[in-house]
């Protein structure tokens, strides 16, 4: 509830996390995998893999996956591990609201001006009417 | 316009008013002549507009004489089926948590009307499709009065039970599991980088570079930025999760306080109250 008689912040909805098992075994999974693929990126380094060309590209190889591996985790979380929560916020002005009807949304049209005419008050928005 | 909560054009009231003042006038030649003149505008105004292609400026132009003259009230849905079909959407939207609002039908004197209310809003929908009302509950509730009073719009069908959690039942600290995940990666990652940056330090990783490794203590300065990134989501997801189920409670137990409305509620009847009360 709203103490200061404004209305933003306002709890509007509260979903508990969905939490699908395929989910949860998806996270864990990958989990598992960006643990493993962390640890083996750092004994590579450590232990000198990358001294060799192949090596190198190896361990490259570990740390994007590492990173890409990072990205699907956040993404499940952030979809299933989250309560779905709505507040009221402020709304913004939207185009609509610039007084554009829907009968001028494409403007004024200019009457028998050609191709070069258009141009030139494209380029010179002072151009004489 | 599709707007049926537009006072001067509520659908409705046209037809009402039409009759009332034909009726008032008691003499039949009275009415008989205001009809034909209504007919004479009528036609005057079907010439003037092209109804097939009606834009708001058009609408911007017209009198209001001349909108209520070629006003079709059946082309909008209007009295209790009105209400019937307001109320069934609203009970789905308030469902489906798209409406933060409980709902009440309370007879009056022409027709039944809807209360929807919650903490600091109301807003009251008469049969003649007019909503009065203030706050985020009257927003709300106005895109689904003009909706429903379209015949093409598919009122949704609500479930069982349309009414607005218990707010005993709302639970905090779901989606433990992924914090628990999140934290395992977090611990991992600072773990390796600390390694990482230790080991650069005790061997030499890059001896064909005379000034010393430079790989390790970046890629583990970057692993530890990554665990303590991710261990300040997952304490902000639980602390943020605990205030805000806290939040949605206190709101749903002030809706909710033994059945009462807020004061600012207008009291239309107090049986609308004993049927929905749960």
């Amino acid at each position: 509830m709203s103490t200061s008689g404004s209305t933003y912040g306002d709890i509007h909805r509260y979903e508990p996390a969905r939490e699908s098992t395929a989910a949860a075994i998806a996270i864990v999974l990958l989990t598992l995998l960006e643990i493993v693929f962390v640890f083996m990126f750092t004994w590579g380094l450590v232990s000198g893999w990358g001294l060799t060309a192949d090596g190198n590209m190896f361990l490259g190889g570990l740390l994007a996956v590492v990173f890409i591996d990072l990205a699907f985790i956040l993404a499940i979380y952030r979809k299933e591990f989250l309560p779905d929560v709505m507040v009221v916020k402020k709304r913004r002005r939207k185009w609509e609201d610039l007084y554009v009807r829907g009968d001028q949304v494409d403007g004024e049209q200019l009457e028998g001006a050609g191709i070069w005419d258009q141009f030139k008050r494209a380029v010179y928005p002072y151009y004489k009417r | 316009m599709a707007d049926p909560s537009d006072d001067d054009a509520a659908p409705g009231r046209t037809r009402a008013d039409a009759d009332d003042r034909a009726g008032a006038s008691g003499e039949a030649a009275a009415a008989e002549r205001e009809s034909t003149d209504l007919d004479a505008l009528r036609e005057e105004v079907e010439e003037r507009y092209d109804f097939d292609d009606f834009g708001p400026a058009d609408m911007a132009e017209m009198e209001r004489e001349e909108w209520e003259a070629v006003f079709d009230p059946d082309t909008w849905i209007t009295g209790p089926e009105l209400i019937d079909r307001v109320e069934q959407d609203l009970e789905a939207r308030i469902a489906t948590r798209e409406v933060f609002a409980r709902l009440e039908r309370h007879p009056g004197p022409d027709g039944d009307r809807l209360l929807a209310y919650s903490d600091e809003g109301y807003a009251i929908v008469n049969p003649d499709g007019s909503v009065e009302g203030e706050g985020t509950v009257l927003r709300d509730v106005e895109p689904t009065v003009a909706l429903c009073s379209m015949e093409q719009y598919e009122v949704q069908t609500p479930p069982e039970d349309p009414s607005l959690p218990d707010p005993d039942d709302v639970e905090s600290g779901s989606g433990e599991l992924g914090n628990t995940m999140l934290q395992l990666i977090a611990a991992a990652q600072i773990l390796a980088g600390i390694g990482l940056v230790i080991g650069s330090l005790v061997w030499d990783l890059q001896p064909d570079v005379p000034q010393g490794g430079v790989i390790g203590p970046v890629v583990g300065l970057l692993f530890v930025a990554i665990g303590v990134f991710l261990f300040a989501v997952v304490a902000n997801a639980r602390l943020s999760d605990r205030f805000r189920a806290a939040e949605y409670r206190d709101r749903l137990r002030a809706v909710d306080e033994a059945g009462e409305r807020p004061e600012f509620v207008p009291q239309l009847s107090d049986d609308g109250d004993e049927e929905r009360s749960d």
